[in-house]
């Protein structure tokens, strides 16, 4: 007899049908996938993030491959909240879960995103992405600072009554404290991490890969990285995580269900495979079978102590 | 997109890479690429029954023509062309060029169609001796396509628009999902930003802005 899993679980009072939601930036607003993906079978979309007024992103080149991943400065190409609401949002299939991502370059209008979508039905959940460089803080991003953070929850939280997450950066010295300022300001829960800062250089242009220079590094490569602060940040808070960085398979999932993490996002390997989110969910059922797992909840933070050596 | 066998390719290299199908027919698509990097060396040495990743056709591609057509082909880019060239009626004039000889693929494939067929290379190992824009003289109401360096598909716009001729491309870029999500294969526009993933790969090259610069 095989065991029946219960993949079902709920994320800030959101429930999902299974932990894996695809992450911010990499599903597009959900309808590009359609073609290849039965939507209705994730546990959930994060959309592409989105500004007050549309924004076009950098000028390319915008990505690189690099070993086991790849690097972007796509600059959050996005085609405005409004638009979101009136053109995206209708197109998608109503079973659907699907979170909303914010993201600005000032205090005020992070939080007026967060109200123009804080009455739209359809949306789960808010996650905020705190990894905009902030322009009155000289480009700092938002989530470096613990101070300039907790500004920022503190207004998106008084902007909106829907659940509301917040998408660390991973470009701090201290998760854990960041993790903290985001409880402490009212935050219901957390996704980790964002893309790690990098650099690739063309040696034999003497040019960097990016025309930005800079960027952000996901993929395979940046999972250790990941899991790490998932630990540290589910030390650290009581409000639930949502595991975020190279996720591949079923197994690189239940590592972030085992640091704690109570629901993860599949993000640059969508890229690569448009049903990579469904295998990993598929994965997880998988992996709890092997291993008499009834219940995908049982899992989180389930991580076994090693005997003393 | 051609990539590793799953398994494989969620590590190292990760992105699968766009590629134009070479040719298509019962049971098989062939691909003919250009060894640029770690990951097409990888694909060359693909020992036989390998199993790989293909997620297709994605994106627009060439319209048979309606008239009189040329073809331009430059180094890989004449991967792009053969299936036009094959299925074009009536049958177009086709201009093939590369660095020297070995650069031409495809060059019996293309003999056996019966096309108006004539090569440039720049060291002149076949045909003339130059660039295979050289060759081009767009004719007034006909279709130009195009397919290879940038620079290539410049000259042939120019070419084109000053002959009252209409001139298409097929661009390439990096891009990581071939799907429209990755937002990475752009090209700037008069018109803003293009995807080549799914506003293309094949361009009315008017569109593109290149006037200023050809």
């Amino acid at each position: 007899m095989t065991l029946h899993v219960d993949l079902a679980t709920e994320l800030c009072g959101v429930a999902l049908r299974n932990p894996v939601l695809l992450a911010s930036g990499t599903c597009g607003y959900g309808s590009e996938l359609a073609p290849f993906v039965d939507l209705e079978q994730l546990g959930g979309i994060v959309a592409k993030s989105l500004t007050l007024e549309p924004r076009a992103g950098n000028v390319p080149p915008r990505i690189t491959e690099t070993a086991a991943g790849m690097l972007n400065a796509i600059s959050l190409e996005n085609v405005g909240v409004e638009a979101f609401i009136r053109e995206k949002l209708p197109a998608l299939p109503a079973a659907l879960t699907v979170f909303a991502s914010v993201f600005e370059t000032e205090l005020d209008r992070y939080a007026e995103v967060c109200k123009r979508l804080d009455g739209v039905e359809r949306v789960a959940a808010l996650e905020l992405n705190a990894s905009c460089p902030h322009v009155k803080a000289g480009g700092i991003e938002f989530g470096q600072d613990p101070r300039v953070l907790a500004e920022l929850v503190r207004a998106c939280r008084r902007a909106t009554t829907r659940p509301l997450l917040v998408k660390l950066s991973p470009n701090v010295t201290s998760i854990a404290e960041m993790a903290r300022v985001c409880e402490g300001e009212g935050a219901d829960g957390l996704s980790l991490i964002n893309a790690v800062q990098g650099l690739m250089v063309d040696v034999h242009r003497r040019r960097t890969a990016l025309r930005n220079g800079l960027g952000g590094l996901s993929g395979p490569a940046i999972l250790p990285i990941a899991l790490r602060m998932v630990f540290q940040a589910a030390r650290a808070v009581r409000i639930p995580i949502c595991g975020i960085g190279g996720i591949a398979t079923g197994e690189d999932a239940v590592a972030f269900l085992l640091c704690g993490a109570t629901a993860v996002q599949v993000g640059t390997l969508t890229y690569t495979n448009p049903r990579a989110g469904l295998e990993v969910a598929s994965g997880i059922e998988a992996y709890c079978r092997e291993h008499g797992v009834a219940r995908v909840r049982d899992l989180v933070g389930a991580l076994e102590p090693w005997p003393p050596g | 997109m051609l990539g590793l066998d799953p398994e494989l390719r969620r590590r190292d290299p990760l992105l699968p890479r766009p590629m134009a199908v070479y040719r298509g027919d019962a049971g098989a698509l062939e691909f003919r690429f250009k060894v640029v990097g770690r990951g097409t060396r990888m694909m060359a040495e693909f020992a036989a029954g390998t199993t790989v990743a293909v997620l297709g056709p994605l994106g627009n591609g060439f319209a048979l023509p309606d008239g009189p057509a040329t073809l331009v082909g430059g180094g890989s880019g004449i991967a792009s062309l053969f299936e036009l060239a094959r299925d074009s009626r009536p049958r177009p004039r086709v201009l093939l060029g590369g660095r020297t000889r070995a650069e031409i693929l495809g060059l019996e494939d293309f003999e056996k169609l019966g096309v108006d067929l004539a090569v440039a290379t720049d060291d002149g190992s076949l045909g003339q001796r130059g660039l295979v824009t050289d060759l081009l003289a767009p004719r007034a109401g006909e279709t130009v396509y195009a397919c290879g360096p940038l620079a290539m598909m410049q000259r042939a716009q120019a070419l084109a628009a000053a002959a009252g001729a209409r001139c298409h491309v097929s661009l390439e870029n990096n891009m990581a999902c071939g799907f429209g999500v990755c937002l990475g294969c752009v090209v700037k526009t008069p018109a803003g930003f293009r995807l080549v993933c799914t506003h293309g790969p094949v361009f009315d090259a008017a569109t593109l802005g290149w006037e200023a610069r050809a």
